[in-house]
């Protein structure tokens, strides 16, 4: 079965891919690091920037707004963000 | 509302206002500032970028946690974003407490877990160049 999520960019790794949002369709109940080898395969300028040089590159992932490890299962419509480390304050 | 992301400046008085009650002895607060320098370059201004929900939620999460690890009244987190130039306010944090070592426990705590936590993140604009900055790193743009 499939089911879709939509997943989110923000700072630098937005610039990299050059769009705010996309959906992807995927198999259903995947985990976070499933999702993450998805994209590396559909996006190869996350492969080559982010996750280039070492798999533990500083990646942050959320599901629907809440932090999530890469082991997290994911459901139909939720919303994933990659992000780099933060910097505010 | 204790936890914001604003674009504009800090209404300090009200910050100051919105955590008293005839409970508090002391409030302590934390006001972060764009300085003129940083890793040795000249700094000419900054540009936050947030995501705004998850940056709200989890400065949420913040104050919960903070409100249940310290014996304090009360504490507000604002964060403001878009563009900032030298010298202009980034981050209030104001804790109330009966007395002053909570208060101050619980603003240092708070700013800590703001900066490891909240998605936000700076663009530094330089006389060398653009560049993101990410946790410790400065990652170069243009």
């Amino acid at each position: 079965m499939i089911m879709k999520v939509k997943v989110r960019y923000f700072a630098r790794f937005r610039s990299i891919v050059g769009v705010r949002e996309e959906e992807f369709e995927v198999p259903e109940g995947i985990r976070v690091k499933e999702l993450l080898d998805i994209l590396k395969e559909r996006r190869p300028e996350l492969k080559n920037e982010v996750f280039a040089q070492d798999e533990d590159a500083d990646v942050n992932v959320s599901k629907n707004g809440r932090y999530v490890s890469f082991d997290d299962h994911l459901s139909d419509g939720d919303v994933v963000a990659l992000f780099p480390p933060v910097s505010g304050g | 509302m204790k936890c914001r992301l604003l674009k504009d400046n800090f209404n300090i008085a009200e910050a100051i206002n919105s955590v008293s009650s005839p409970k508090v002895g002391g409030i302590v607060i934390f006001l972060g500032k764009v300085r003129n320098e940083s890793h040795g370059k000249k700094v000419k201004k900054l540009i936050y970028e947030a995501y705004e929900e998850m940056a709200v939620a989890e400065m949420e999460r913040i104050r919960e946690e903070a409100m249940k690890k310290f014996p304090i009244e009360d504490i507000l987190i604002w964060h403001r974003y878009g563009e900032l130039e030298i010298g202009e306010d980034t981050i209030l944090i104001v804790a109330s407490g009966k007395h002053r070592r909570e208060a101050f426990d619980a603003c240092r705590w708070t700013i800590d877990e703001v900066k490891r936590r909240v998605p936000v993140w700076k663009k530094e604009v330089t006389d060398e160049g653009t560049f993101w900055i990410e946790g410790e790193k400065q990652i170069k743009i243009s």
